[in-house]
């Protein structure tokens, strides 16, 4: 890609980025401790336990400066909006905007206490969530943080008003009002249906006072899109913004409400050619750089010894190769589970690994979920159970054979299905320039070529148009990434239920959609496990997706620093930016 | 010569249209504007694909659109809307134009300096060893990759800071943001460096062996030998006669070669970071982004053709045996 994307910002999402890694050797280096670190790397993932929260840990002196990387130049101030929905201007934004909770790195959930006396569910029938926002968080004006903030929030990205291009509805188009009380100090939100994940609502609010200023929430919507924040909510104000929007400055919001912030100043640098950042940090052009890893950074950062600290983690997103039960083969109402049972039986996602990922991060092992990832609560093998992934060629091929399929295995002129049709050749789509995709793809094919199957293996450029089948583009099977959230729930709904936003594939079970329906709707956590993993099973039964493995997360910075640690949800690093500092 | 200027200009009308219309076909056919943004999980609704369909011009067919483009333009000065919603493509131009200039003109005087003064020795000296010295270094940077170098130079400079402790010499960006007053400009200059190094280098070397064909086609002809021959110094002889006539061509290939450096700065740019035009181009190719594209394509295409119109002029006005008809 060109890079193109990134990471999302809030709700599962599909990572279209290209990380073409090949070759890193598995480095045992230390971990975190209470004064930071003392340099080196290490490629033991920690994400997903409480070791994560704890990394790097230190007390910072007051005062000092941190330059950051993104690799965005800031063209859209509005996170909010689907334009705007970017990991990197999430960055720079977390530091200038409330969010009544915290992702952490260890995915736990936590109240954000510096913005919230309470966060409640006071009733489930009808829904109801009571916020109590702190008697002193204000904006940097001095204008109180109130429930006219959270009603703008809320309006802006309920749906109703369709000219709003809101990066996602989910949630907010539950609710049924959100009204104010003690001088808008606490915020009580009714829902017409109900909602578990509502904590994770309200995240990186804008001020309503100041949209009032700029038209109706349309106009004011979009003005946000095109202009930084005059105001801040958060531990940091915008001080100044080069013209060509590669650096944006911060500085510490004299009117902070919260804990006393170290640094006085951050700039966040765009460097948009990732392959450039390990030697800006070298030259003490930026302090820390998050990049998507691959062989040259890593070595390039092996290479600078313990002047620096970096750290790979396996993240929340994860590979998986999906089929288009559009297709009239894959989707055959008869025969079609049990040829697509036998292709994901025939894959051998070790052989997948061993070529791909484990060439960097050697202890990298199969992905077994597609709700959850290894660290997150809940995460079971629903995958292997059935023989997924597996590389079973024998058992695939008596699978076919006993179902009536023809000509199973090479050299036999092409399967046939029972019905006598001839198996068509498959187009598979990976995004161009990702090299771990094509040999993902290519290992693929040459597996199901021992089925008699054939599998053309083509790039796309677009691979928004090919999921959604637009423009000409389109696909019969396809290797790409979704990005997991500390909400499961509500962020896999839209994936597999019936008629989905992200439901590419066409994929429909009656019993998927009431079990993920049931999890979007409760709040208890096990009842959402229950249910999740219900679903994650019945998609393997019926062999949709086939999931692959976590995809590996990157984090390098100066020894200096403290507080500042990898963070794989959508928040990033930088969703305790308040909290770094330089070691004292 | 300003009948054969206005004429230029003329035809070069048509020219322009034909390949931006070209260039526009290529741009809507191979890419999708929305695409990245259809790419987002959860989608937008199909209502926010339709507004900025409509926004963007996307519901009409190539020709309309073009022709809206186009109409955008020149009548009302529009540049269009940018398929990122915080950018506007003039304020990109302004800046874009801006920082590519600063560095595609130090890297041009550069070249030139170092060219001159490696034509002129190297065409004095020839077939000694400065001149096969100076030659081996103009081949060197002739099939050097500009890519290759300039990565290599970037590591050659961190190692060289790092032992030093010194970071004067900076590999990414135009500039260190938040700096004012003589603080700042000495930071442009050491961001400048670098990439003005690699950018010049790949033009001094075919310039440097154009100036000494030139010089050498002067050397051998027969008004130096006379003006020798009149008793004037060596040094008078080649400055003032040769020198000056054999920088002709030079000058021309010069200006003829401004489209191209701008075409260079693209990969210098990518590598170093700078926001230029280049780097606009890249990402305009990357978002689909048809409007920054045409945008970048208009520029560069006034720019082609006013500095080839400049090569024709500029030859005639050095050389009085050439007269435009």
């Amino acid at each position: 890609m060109t890079g193109t994307e990134r990471r999302p910002h809030r709700r599962r999402r599909m990572v279209v980025c290209a990380a073409a890694a090949t070759g890193l050797a598995l480095l045992a280096g230390c971990g975190g401790s209470n004064n930071g670190t003392s340099g080196g790397g290490s490629s033991t993932s920690i994400s997903g336990t409480s070791a994560a929260d704890s990394f790097n840990t230190g007390t910072p002196k007051q005062g000092g400066s941190v330059t950051w990387t993104i690799e965005k130049t800031m063209q859209n101030w509005n996170v909010l909006s689907a334009d705007g929905n970017t990991f990197d201007y999430a960055q720079v934004v977390n530091a200038l905007t409330p969010s009544t909770y915290i992702f952490n790195p260890s995915y736990k959930v936590t109240m954000n206490s510096e913005l919230l006396v309470s966060a409640n569910e006071t009733s489930t029938s009808p829904e109801t969530v009571v916020y109590k926002i702190q008697p002193n968080a204000v904006w940097s004006d001095g204008t109180p943080i109130n429930a006219d903030d959270f009603i703008y929030n809320w309006q802006v990205q309920n749906g109703t008003d369709a000219n709003i291009a809101a990066a996602s509805t989910t949630g907010y188009q539950n609710i049924q009002s959100v009204t104010g009380s003690d001088n808008g100090k606490t915020v009580t939100t009714v829902y017409k249906t109900p909602f578990g994940d509502w904590k994770s609502l309200f995240i990186n609010m804008y001020p309503a006072h100041i949209a009032k200023q700029h038209g109706n929430n349309e106009q004011s919507f979009n003005w946000f899109q095109t202009n930084p924040l005059p105001v801040s909510g958060g531990p940091f104000v915008v001080s100044s913004v080069s013209s060509d929007k590669t650096s944006v400055i911060l500085k510490r919001n004299p009117k902070w409400y919260g804990t006393a912030v170290p640094l006085d100043q951050i700039t966040f640098r765009a460097i948009t050619d990732a392959a450039q950042e390990p030697t800006a940090l070298q030259n003490h052009e930026v302090d820390g750089i998050y990049p998507q890893p691959e062989t040259n950074l890593v070595n390039q950062l092996k290479g600078m010894g313990n002047t620096i600290t970096y750290k790979i983690d396996s993240g929340l997103g994860f590979e998986h190769i999906d089929f288009n039960l559009k297709n009239s083969a894959l989707g055959n109402a008869t025969w079609g589970k049990t040829l697509r049972t036998a292709m994901f039986t025939a894959t051998d996602r070790n052989a997948i690994l061993s070529k791909t990922i484990q060439q960097f991060q050697s202890s990298a092992v199969p992905l077994n979920s597609r709700m959850l990832v290894q660290g997150q609560n809940g995460y079971q093998d629903n995958v292997t159970q059935f023989g997924l992934g597996t590389g079973n060629l024998s058992k695939a091929q008596q699978m076919l054979t006993s179902a009536g399929f023809k000509n199973v295995g090479s050299g036999k002129g092409g399967l046939t299905a029972p019905d006598g049709s001839k198996i068509p050749t498959f187009q598979m789509k990976y995004t161009v320039g990702n090299q771990i995709r094509l040999d993902t793809c290519s290992l693929f094919a040459s597996e199901m070529a021992q089925l008699g199957i054939t599998v053309a293996v083509t790039p796309t450029d677009n691979l928004g148009a090919t999921l959604t089948q637009t423009g000409g583009n389109g696909y019969d099977i396809v290797d790409f990434a979704w990005v997991n959230t500390p909400f499961p729930a509500s962020a896999n709904q839209p994936l597999y239920t019936t008629g989905g936003g992200g439901n590419f594939g066409g994929y429909s079970n009656k019993n998927v959609d009431a079990w993920l329906a049931t999890a979007a709707a409760s709040s208890d956590t096990s009842t959402q496990i229950s249910n999740l993993n219900k679903a994650d099973q019945q998609i393997s039964q019926d062999a949709y997706t086939l999931p692959l493995y976590q995809k590996p997360t990157l984090i390098a910075f100066f020894p200096s620093l403290v507080n500042v640690r990898d963070n794989a949800t959508s928040m990033g690093p930088t969703y305790n930016v308040g909290q770094w500092g330089l070691k004292s | 010569m300003l009948a054969f200027a206005l004429r230029r200009l003329l035809i070069s009308i048509p020219v322009f249209i034909v390949s931006t219309f070209l260039v526009f076909l290529l741009v809507t056919w191979g890419a999708d504007p929305l695409g990245q943004l259809k790419a987002k999980n959860p989608p937008p609704s199909q209502a926010v694909i339709n507004q900025l369909s409509d926004q963007l011009y996307l519901n009409h067919s190539i020709p309309e659109r073009y022709w809206h483009w186009f109409s955008q333009l020149f009548f009302h000065g529009d540049w269009g809307p940018s398929v990122q919603q915080g950018t506007d493509i003039g304020q990109l131009l302004l800046t874009s134009i801006e920082l590519t200039a600063r560095l595609v003109i130090l890297a041009i005087v550069l070249a030139v300096i170092l060219a001159i003064i490696a034509g002129v020795v190297s065409a004095t000296r020839q077939y000694s060893k400065t001149d096969y010295i100076i030659t081996l270094i103009g081949f060197l940077f002739l099939s050097l990759p500009v890519f290759w170098f300039a990565i290599l130079l970037k590591q050659a400079v961190v190692n060289l800071n790092n032992s030093a402790n010194w970071y004067g010499i900076s590999t990414y960006g135009s500039g260190t943001p938040g700096l004012t007053g003589g603080a700042a400009f000495w930071d442009a200059i050491g961001h400048l460096i670098l990439p003005t190094i690699v950018l010049a280098m790949s033009s001094y070397a075919s310039w440097s062996r154009f100036q000494r064909a030139s010089m050498l086609d002067v050397l051998g002809s027969d008004y130096m030998r006379l003006a020798r021959a009149k008793g004037l110094s060596r040094r008078q002889v080649m400055i003032r006669h040769g020198l000056r006539t054999a920088l002709i061509p030079l000058t021309t290939q010069v200006a003829l070669d401004v489209a191209a450096i701008l075409g260079g700065a693209v990969l210098t740019e990518s590598v170093f970071g700078w926001q230029g035009m280049g780097t606009m181009l890249v990402n305009g190719i990357n978002a689909g982004d048809f409007n920054v594209i045409l945008a970048w394509l208009t520029v560069s295409a006034i720019f082609v053709i006013v500095f080839n119109l400049i090569a024709d002029l500029l030859y005639g006005v050095l050389d009085p045996r050439i007269r435009h008809a």
